[in-house]
């Protein structure tokens, strides 16, 4: 989230009236913004007279120049040497120490030559820099590129990894050229900027340098803001190589000047006319998401000019340099993205949808001057503290804690409040081992229930769950797996079978990984554990009995894979071999429980291709005792005649078929060479032959019956004989 | 307005018989097509493809080739019961036929200049024969031959004669009688295993090449002076079963038995350049069986095949105009009506080549609004399947209003029955002694006590019946003598005219009651293809080929006023435009306005009352006036009312009690009664 605080007028201007406007519109306006000393200060050269130190809070005017002494470029601080540096009329260098009244003519005078000078005479801005405590000069390097006959160029000073850099673009009709100066290196690389497609003009762009890279953001004046990256290591390519553009943001309207300003990695501002309203406006965007995040309009008396510095962001007007502070949290989007502190692990899918519910009234209306984000702040203090308590409370309280976020009534900020709660409380959970909320947890995840209800997309939800061949994709809202990675993972961890159920249940798009492993350690938990868990059998009682576990599926969980382990005795020791493997699938071969526990696995959404390798990784035990239960659900199905068992999961016969095929496909040439599994696939392929039989023959049926019936209903006159009746008009 | 209940009949179950030869005379403009069950007919080309006349089948001859002679006024054929055949156009039968002593005969070939026909034989012997005025005069064998010879053709010259036989092909001397080359043709195996290459067809140009076109699909271009190989075109997979050539010689047409025709044309080949040669222009594909003959007129290209389809596809470029007249037309039907109806009994009679079948119509007390289905209360009923007698195919057959009279005739047979029905019985009775005339179209009187036989030149035979018996009263004569066989007959329901009208467009009104001449229509130019008398005011309305409606008054001798109007104003450019001949008409006696007319495509009912469309509006509209309202419609209706529900209409007549009959003739029924053809693969099957 980012907002603008309320504005303040930090200074007057000298030049800041009105005629001057009108006279110079084009070529001045403020100098420059530059940080000085101390962090709260900030240097304002005024155009060609003055230059002032400011403290946010409160002012001195430093230096009144003397009329006709023209600054030609903004006044600057060198950290190192405590000194400002200003230039006058392009060729004088003023150096001066004390921020007191001084006369800017008698301060430390050094004239540069005439030649150098001379060169850059026709620039309109200064191409002189300096930055980072140090002070440089590229006349050198201007001079080169001068002969090639620049029209117009812009520099900016940064620094990034302790090392100085200076950026500037020129344009050298028709094209532009991007530079970077290393003074460390004594290194000049250009670039070629691609043209503008739409013939536009580039008119302004800011930099940042963030890992070896410079990112700089371009505004272009069809409203396009575009985005290119210029690598810092020296490359080998002779000449200009070109960069990559690419879209970032699209202002609601063409603009023929203004100004764009980088404030953080995923928020810019942009301080544009706008054609209609007659005024200037200065608005925050969120370039990951291309939302509006803020916007203030200012009448028409300011030079499109923008600075920002520490937080801040500064703005002639009127007569007037203006102060904006602004805030850039990383937004919630940007915490699922991963970019957040708490959360630096991959996300695999992530439910735009129920997030960006919110920001979707935010998308360029520029109209609106309240946008929602602007409440943010304020609402989001209640669960905030609550959050942080999370992290120390002990585990008595977590729940009481977690409860207090059915505070929250909107949906979206109700289902984040859940989602960084749960993030939370994983995060504490991996901290401290002997810490595990089950009770929090399950709340947690009851919750997204709740969610449902209250948004009543609960149906819609149900309809999308019903259907068997949907893709792992998010529903229309729902809670989202990746809203917290972690949860699930520690149930299984835990052993809570519960949370693991409820997390397959709630969450909408389980990777197929873990889809997996929860399968896995739902058919190898220890018969025990599965009854201490607390589960709901209802959807599954219809079909399942409850009368035990058969023998066979109180496996041990650590039983050796493959074909060393001891044989085991395949069918229940009371229970002949011999007898018809019919009366052996009437049993059930897990326990009602487990039953409920795997069908929760089923029925998950999941996409083949990925869960196809995981499933390898079961162990052959596992792969039987999954298949002979596959088997007996596809059994009871099939004598039903129904497409669907009974209970409130409405597991179809479809999901039970895609499972079995799926199983076999992983685990074919396990199952091939193990003795074991030889009576299961030897009766599975017999049952399956018989059915294909049955069903063919039942095709043939209703293939003939099909004939019957369009021999009892007369075919519109498309028999042999018929009368009608004709009438023509 | 005209509501009807609807007989909408589906079970006349007639196949066309398979097209076995045809050949285009350029001088009358005229084709005459050979059908596999013997019959002979002739389309008149410029009449609008009119199916002028039929000469019946016969099982004991079948046709293998037809030829013109004499200018296009005699036509030959020769078959497999090697005979050769002239017909008798006039009289629509044989005129004579002539055993040429060689077996079944193949092919047979006129001379360019019409003096000597050319037959070649299964024993491997070519006869010429010359023509005389009356017959043909056996006059000459050439070099006897081992193999059997399957097709002939003569050098433009008439010099020589070229005939093709299995893997060989020879060169006769017409004079001497010498056989000059034998062309052997490639037996170069074909995926393994020798395959006997039959040439089905050969042709000459006048420059001295000889085409072929054989059961290995190659048309195969050979030099007549040495007898060299000179191109070889691998047109299809299959036999390329015949050839035509274009009288001009710049364009064939190869008919092969996938049912694709293919057209090559002599052009150069480089523009500017005098060097020319054979390119396969386009493939045509009309038809789903073989195709058995093709035939090039200088306009279209003619084929027809074992489907019985007869298709001219007009060569664009030889097209003065690029309008109706270059559209393709496709002749399924026979344009004469092969069904009758006795109205007050509702009965129909069907008539097939070798047997007639009687049934009796269904019932339905029901009534609906427009496009509803009756449920039948009495279902229709086969009451009785009359074979011919000896192998002479039926020509043609009535039954009386009545329905208690039947009468059908052969070539050379006039058979008359009389039907008794009581309760659910029938009995059928022939009556002895009918007066043996050559019987071309009967007719019952309305009151059944008369059978009218047209017949040659024009007459018509009154034959007086009565209680079992029957005896010849009169012939009524035409007033001028012509040579014209009687082509279509209708009597008006009083009983008291006929009119006979004959191919020529001669239409001559008869008084029956009195015997006597009344009076003729004027002479049209094209000619009539339906004729029926109104049933209460006695105006003749004559339908012709080219799609004019004429009504003629008798009373008054002259056209009607509205047939004045008609030609003054004239008909609408898509009713002009259609494709098949108007083949009936008949009359409601309740609404004395409406003429019923239909064609095979559409079915029509004229009011005369209403004006008569331009041809800015929709001709058939009736689609569009339903969902107007009532008085809407009063102003958007025009004389025609056109539906096109049903098709193809092979016959329509209205009952006694206003019920109408229509017979349908899916093509898709026909094509299952059609043997299965030529397997080829298809795209995405």
């Amino acid at each position: 989230m980012a907002a603008m605080c309320e504005e303040f007028t930090l200074c007057g201007l000298l030049s800041g009236t009105e005629d001057r406007r009108q006279q110079h519109q084009q070529e001045d306006g403020l100098q420059g913004v530059e940080e000085a000393a101390e962090p709260d200060t900030v240097l304002v050269t005024d155009s060609g007279r003055t230059v002032t130190v400011c403290r946010t809070r409160g002012r001195w005017a430093l230096l009144g120049g003397p009329a006709g002494s023209g600054i030609t470029c903004p006044a600057v601080y060198n950290h190192s040497s405590g000194e400002f540096v200003v230039v006058q009329d392009e060729k004088v260098v003023r150096v001066w120490r004390v921020p007191d009244d001084v006369s800017l003519d008698k301060v430390f005078k050094a004239t540069l030559s005439l030649t150098s000078v001379g060169s850059s005479v026709s620039r309109t801005m200064s191409p002189w820099s300096c930055f980072g405590g140090e002070r440089c000069d590229i006349w050198t390097l201007y001079s080169q590129i001068h002969n090639k006959k620049l029209r117009r160029s812009w520099s900016r000073a940064l620094s990034g990894g302790g090392q100085p850099l200076i950026v500037f673009i020129t344009e050298q009709p028709p094209d532009w050229f991007v530079y970077t100066w290393r003074p460390a290196f004594s290194t000049c690389q250009r670039w070629k900027l691609p043209p503008a497609t739409d013939s536009s003009r580039l008119l302004d762009y800011s930099a940042v340098i963030k890992n070896n890279l410079v990112s700089l953001v371009l505004l272009y004046s069809s409203g396009h803001v575009r985005h290119c990256e210029v690598p810092l290591s020296p490359s080998d390519q002779e000449g200009a190589p070109e960069l990559l553009l690419s879209p970032l943001l699209q202002l609601p309207e063409a603009v023929d000047s203004g100004a764009v300003v980088i404030l953080h990695d995923s928020y810019i501002a942009t301080f544009t006319p706008s054609a209609a309203g007659q005024k200037d406006r200065l608005c925050i965007w969120n370039t990951s998401f291309q939302t509006l995040q803020d916007c203030k309009e200012f009448s028409r008396k300011t030079w499109l000019q923008l600075w920002s510095h520490a937080g801040k962001l500064y703005i002639p007007h009127a007569g007037s340099l203006l102060v904006l502070r602004f805030s850039c949290e990383a937004s919630s989007l940007a915490s699922a993205l991963g970019k957040g502190k708490s959360a630096p692990g991959a996300v695999s899918i992530v439910n735009w949808e129920a997030l960006t519910v919110t920001t979707d009234s935010l998308k360029p209306v520029a109209d609106r001057r309240t946008p929602r984000a602007k409440k943010t702040p304020s609402s989001e203090e209640e669960p905030a503290p609550s959050l942080e308590v999370l992290q120390r409370a002990p585990e008595q309280q977590i729940l009481s804690l977690v409860q207090r976020i059915w505070a929250v009534t909107d949906l979206a900020r109700f289902q984040e409040a859940v989602s960084s709660a749960a993030q939370r409380l994983v995060t504490r959970c991996k901290n401290e081992p002997n810490f595990y909320p089950q009770g929090a947890f399950i709340k947690l995840l009851e919750s997204g229930m709740l969610s449902y209800r209250c948004a009543e997309l609960g149906a819609q939800l149900r309809m999308w769950r019903s259907s068997p061949d949907s893709a792992p994709v998010s529903p229309v809202s729902g809670f989202s797996y990746s809203l917290c990675p972690g949860l699930l993972p520690l149930c299984l961890e835990k052993q809570d079978l519960q949370g693991a159920q409820l997390c397959l249940e709630q969450l909408v798009d389980v990777p197929e990984g873990i889809l997996c492993s929860c399968l896995k350690s739902f058919l190898s938990v220890g018969e025990d554990v599965i009854s201490a868990a607390v589960l709901s059998t209802q959807s599954a009682a219809p079909y399942v009995q409850e009368s035990g576990p058969s023998p066979a599926a109180a496996m041990d969980p650590v039983t050796q894979n493959g074909c060393s382990s001891p044989v085991v005795v395949e069918y229940s020791g009371d229970v002949p071999v011999k007898v018809p493997p019919r009366d052996e699938a009437q049993r059930c071969p897990v326990s009602l429980r487990r039953a409920v526990l795997l069908n929760s696995v089923l029925t998950s959404p999941f996409s083949e291709r990925f869960l196809l390798p995981h499933l390898k990784d079961l162990t052959s035990e596992q792969v039987i005792l999954l298949l002979r239960y596959l088997q007996y659900l596809y059994q009871k199905c099939s004598e039903n005649l129904e497409l669907s068992l009974p209970g409130e999961g409405r597991l179809s016969v479809t999901q039970v078929l895609d499972w079995m095929n799926l199983i076999l496909d992983a685990n074919f040439t396990v199952l091939v060479l193990l003795p074991k599994a030889k009576a299961l696939l030897r009766s599975l392929q017999k049952y399956v032959r018989c059915q294909v039989k049955f069903f063919s023959e039942l095709s043939a049926i209703e293939g003939s019956l099909s004939e019957l019936q369009k021999l009892q209903t007369p075919q519109r006159g498309g028999g042999r004989y018929c009368i009608e009746v004709l009438e023509l008009y | 307005m005209g509501e009807f209940k609807v007989h909408r009949i589906r079970f006349f179950d007639y196949v066309p018989s398979g097209v076995r030869c045809m050949a285009y005379s350029d001088q009358t403009d005229r084709l005459a097509v050979a059908r596999n069950d013997g019959s002979v007919e002739i389309y008149n080309f410029s009449a609008n493809y009119y199916q002028e006349k039929i000469i019946p089948g016969d099982d004991r001859r079948s046709t293998e080739s037809v030829c013109w002679a004499a200018a296009g006024e005699r036509l030959f054929s020769a078959g497999l019961n090697g005979e050769i055949i002239e017909y008798d156009l006039n009289k629509l039968c044989v005129k004579y036929s002539l055993d040429a002593f060689g077996g079944p005969i193949w092919g047979i070939a006129a001379n360019p200049s019409n003096t000597h026909l050319a037959v070649c034989c299964e024993d491997g012997s070519v006869k010429l024969f010359s023509i005389t005025p009356e017959k043909i005069i056996f006059e000459k064998i050439l070099d006897r031959q081992k193999d059997r010879i399957l097709c002939l053709a003569w050098h433009p010259s008439g010099s020589q004669i070229v005939t093709g036989s299995v893997n060989v092909i020879k060169v006769f001397n017409v004079s001497s009688g010498h056989l000059l080359h034998t062309l052997k043709l490639d037996l170069r195996s074909v995926s393994g295993r020798k395959r006997k290459s039959i040439v089905w067809s050969v042709a000459v140009l006048s420059c001295g090449e000889i085409i072929s076109a054989d059961s290995t699909g190659k048309l195969q271009f050979w030099e007549i002076k040495n007898g060299t190989l000179l191109r070889t075109y691998n047109v299809a997979s299959c036999d390329l079963l015949c050839l035509a050539v274009a009288k001009t010689e710049d364009s064939l047409l190869v008919g092969t038995a996938q049912g694709v025709i293919f057209q090559f044309q002599h052009l150069a080949i480089q523009a500017g350049k005098p060097e020319q040669q054979w390119i396969c222009t386009k493939p045509f594909r009309y038809h789903t069986h073989d195709v058995r003959a093709v035939a090039h007129s200088s306009t279209a290209l003619i084929s027809g095949g074992v489907d019985g389809h007869i298709v001219s596809r007009p060569l664009m470029e030889k097209m003065q105009t690029k309008s109706y007249e270059a559209a393709l037309r496709k002749i399924t039907f026979p344009h004469r009506h092969l069904i009758s109806c006795a109205q007050a009994s509702r009965l129909l009679l069907f008539q097939f080549p070798e047997h007639l079948e009687l049934w009796r119509l269904g019932q339905t007390n029901e009534s609906g609004i427009d496009g509803d289905l009756l449920n039948v209360s009495q279902e229709e009923e086969l009451l009785l399947q009359l074979k011919r007698k000896g192998s002479e195919c039926i020509r043609c057959s009535t039954i009386s209003h009545c329905g208690s009279w039947l009468s059908y005739a052969t070539t050379s047979r006039l058979f008359l029955h009389r039907l008794h029905y009581d309760n659910n019985n029938i009995s059928i009775t022939r009556v002895p002694k009918v007066p043996q005339t050559g019987a071309l179209q009967l007719l019952f009187s309305p009151d059944a006590k008369r059978l009218y036989v047209g017949s040659e030149g024009g007459r018509v035979h009154v034959l007086e019946l009565s209680e079992g018996a029957c005896q010849h009263r009169h012939t009524l004569e035409p007033p001028a003598v012509s040579s014209h066989p009687v082509h279509l007959l209708a009597a008006s329901s009083d009983g008291s005219l006929l009119a006979v009208a004959s191919a020529n467009s001669q239409i001559d009104v008869f008084n029956v009651k009195e015997l006597k001449y009344e009076c003729s229509v004027p002479q049209y130019s094209s000619p009539p293809t339906a004729i029926s008398i109104h049933p209460s005011i006695n105006d003749l309305v004559i339908a012709h080929a080219d799609q004019q409606v004429l009504e003629f008054s008798i009373a008054k001798k002259q056209y009607t006023d509205w047939s004045r109007k008609v030609l003054q104003y004239g008909l609408h450019r898509d009713w002009v435009e259609r494709d098949t001949p108007i083949t009936g008409i008949a009359f409601n006696p309740s609404r004395p306005d409406h003429i019923l007319m239909h064609d095979n495509y559409m079915f029509c009912v004229l009011d005369k009352s209403l004006p008569l469309p331009d041809d800015k509006t929709a001709l058939v509209n009736q689609k569009s006036l339903k969902q107007l309202s009532e008085s809407a419609r009063r102003s958007h209706a025009h004389a025609f009312k056109i539906t096109r529900k049903f098709q193809p209409l092979l016959f329509m007549d209205l009952l006694d009690d206003g019920e109408l009959v229509l017979v349908e003739r899916p093509l898709t029924d026909i094509l299952t009664r059609l043997p299965p053809p030529m397997k080829q693969k298809k795209f995405a099957t």
